[in-house]
């Protein structure tokens, strides 16, 4: 997949600009405030239908506009595409051929991108959620089941934190409701956890293979799923509940979960997707969880308490490796993420890579160099302050063109 | 208006000020109605022991538009949102379980909208009316008759093939 064309228009500090993009690599150079990490931003909100660096999308409209837009033409396969997203307060569109989408998540992996930024050694020095995210972000654009279900859980969450807090507040609560909700969140949290811990073991060899092809071999790389559940279905879902849940499908038990699908020959789509006992972390008794949490006036457990841990030579990451090795890892984990959507969606995702070489020496930048030039990259787009560096780092290896700021 | 006949002004600023002062809701199933009991629920044609609970009255105007419901009807008002401060207590569903257990009540048609809110007001009920030796059922979801399958939506789609049904039921 190639992003041919692209213009902008109110995006950040943009007024409106058109770019063509020719090359296997284009290079966007000037110096800082020009606006470099703006126009693959634009590139990753055309995409993605979101910017990779605000969550709010009124952050991205110009001072003083109205209204932001960006278009662009792919190559896909040979067939063309002209995507067109658009935000106004209250209102956010995206177009493909002109015709609109009915949800944003129908865009979504569509046309895949993986960002790789200097913010991303957040995913070391913060929280869970930034680890979540990169999970999230990967799943969403291989399979819009995921997405689906994550937004359900995330909507369910909400509604029951709103409880928790009501009950923390008045020392009572609606049992039933609490009960509800939970029961409703079960199945998404089994799919869900269950395709990030896939996820974790798929990204494990490709990223120590990275890891190991960029820093030349001498370290040992790891990467582990820590499930924010230790729940298994303890579930007694009455018999009135299952029949609503099986109308609404919705799998709202473990033997549910575990419906026969092959002999059928038919997926159970989404929320029902099967789950492994091997796989089921160590059980605790659903109305003592309840419990703890109307208690603390918080959900406690599910998949948004989920985190990863990263470890070099066996030691977690943060406190044991340098910057240039943090580096080494996020970008091997980036890389190994575009190459898991590949294999999921057979599209190979656009690379959008941020001021990727601070921080590295010279070595890791060959290797790095090499790895995205040997792998089959459809089109890499990479900011950098010097025109001229990054001439003499490619040396003629690869196709590119340049962007000046 | 300024260009039209005057008297459909008088009969539209009458129709308004009659649809304020006289409209109000039905005492027993809170659907929109002139009178105390409404049209359906005085209907001695109506069965009875069947209630279908909606959300709004306009889903009552819906499922009438079908006439393929014969029951009578129960307007909650709403759907159960925590989070926007619509908790079951401000819903009509104590309401709902005086009816079963004062009218015999044998079936309940839970018709919701497709939404997570829907899906938790529905099992929700599901569980208040466990005690009630009561048959509960949901409208089916689906493709939408006169649908181009390529234009559905993919969860639509998926579940339309998961709860798919056997050729020669529902009228095919």
């Amino acid at each position: 997949m190639k992003l041919q064309q692209l213009t902008l228009a109110n995006f950040r500090l943009t007024e409106q600009a058109s770019y063509e993009f020719r090359s296997k690599l284009t290079a966007i150079t000037g110096a800082n405030g020009r606006g470099k990490t703006n126009l693959i931003d634009a590139v990753h909100y055309l995409c993605l239908a979101r910017s990779y660096f605000h969550p709010h999308d009124e952050r991205l409209m110009r001072f003083g506009a109205s209204y932001l837009w960006v278009d662009g033409q792919f190559d896909r396969a040979g067939q063309t595409f002209r995507i067109h997203g658009a935000w106004r307060p209250g209102e956010k569109g995206f177009r493909c051929d002109g015709k609109a989408y009915g949800r944003l998540s129908d865009h979504v992996g569509r046309f895949p991108a993986v960002m790789i930024a200097p913010i991303d050694i957040n995913l070391i020095h913060e929280g869970g959620e930034q680890r979540r995210r990169l999970m999230d972000l990967t799943l969403s654009q291989e399979d819009p089941n995921y997405l689906e279900d994550l937004s359900r859980y995330n909507r369910l969450l909400r509604q029951k934190q709103a409880v928790l807090r009501g009950w923390q507040t008045t020392g009572r609560g609606d049992k039933h409701l609490l009960r509800v909700l939970t029961d409703q969140m079960h199945p998404l949290n089994l799919c869900i956890s269950r395709r990030r811990r896939q996820w974790t073991a798929q990204m494990t060899t490709l990223f120590a293979d990275n890891y190991r092809h960029i820093s030349g071999g001498h370290e040992v790389p790891s990467l582990e799923y820590r499930p924010g559940w230790p729940l298994e279905a303890e579930q007694t879902a009455s018999a009135s509940t299952s029949e609503i849940s099986a109308a609404l499908g919705i799998s709202n038990s473990h033997k549910d979960a575990n419906l026969p699908q092959n002999e059928e020959g038919i997926v159970q789509p989404g929320i029902n997707k099967t789950y492994n006992d091997d796989e089921a972390p160590e059980p605790i008794k659903m109305e003592q969880m309840l419990q703890q949490e109307k208690s603390s006036g918080r959900c406690l457990w599910g998949i948004h308490r989920d985190d990863l841990q990263f470890c070099l030579d066996g030691h977690p990451l943060r406190p044991h490796a340098s910057q240039g090795q943090q580096k080494t890892y996020v970008i091997s984990l980036k890389l190994a993420q575009a190459e898991l959507i590949r294999q999921a969606t057979g599209t190979q995702p656009i690379l959008l890579l941020d001021d990727v070489f601070e921080k590295l020496d010279e070595q890791r930048v060959a290797a790095l160099l090499d790895r995205v030039s040997a792998e089959p990259y459809h089109q890499i787009l990479l900011t950098h302050t010097e025109q001229d560096r990054v001439r003499a780092m490619l040396s003629g290896n690869i196709d590119a063109d340049y962007i000046a700021l | 208006m300024l260009r039209s006949d005057a008297e459909i002004s008088r009969d539209l600023s009458v129709s308004l000020a009659r649809l304020r002062s006289e409209m109000k809701y039905c005492v027993r199933c809170s659907n929109m109605s002139d009178e105390d009991l409404c049209r359906i629920c005085s209907s001695s044609s109506r069965r009875q022991g069947l209630i279908c609970v909606v959300a709004d009255f306009r889903d009552v105007m819906a499922i009438e538009q079908t006439r393929q419901f014969a029951g009578t009807y129960h307007v909650l008002g709403g759907l159960i949102s925590p989070m926007d401060g619509v908790g079951p207590e401000k819903l009509r569903i104590d309401e709902l379980v005086g009816r079963i257990v004062d009218e015999q009540i044998h079936e309940i048609l839970i018709a919701l909208s497709a939404t997570m809110e829907g899906d938790t007001t529905a099992f929700y009920l599901a569980k208040r009316l466990e005690p009630y030796q009561l048959t509960i059922s949901i409208i089916s979801r689906g493709i939408a008759i006169g649908g181009e399958l390529e234009y559905a939506d993919e969860l639509t789609l998926g579940r339309s093939i998961q709860h798919r049904v056997p050729f020669g039921s529902q009228g095919y």
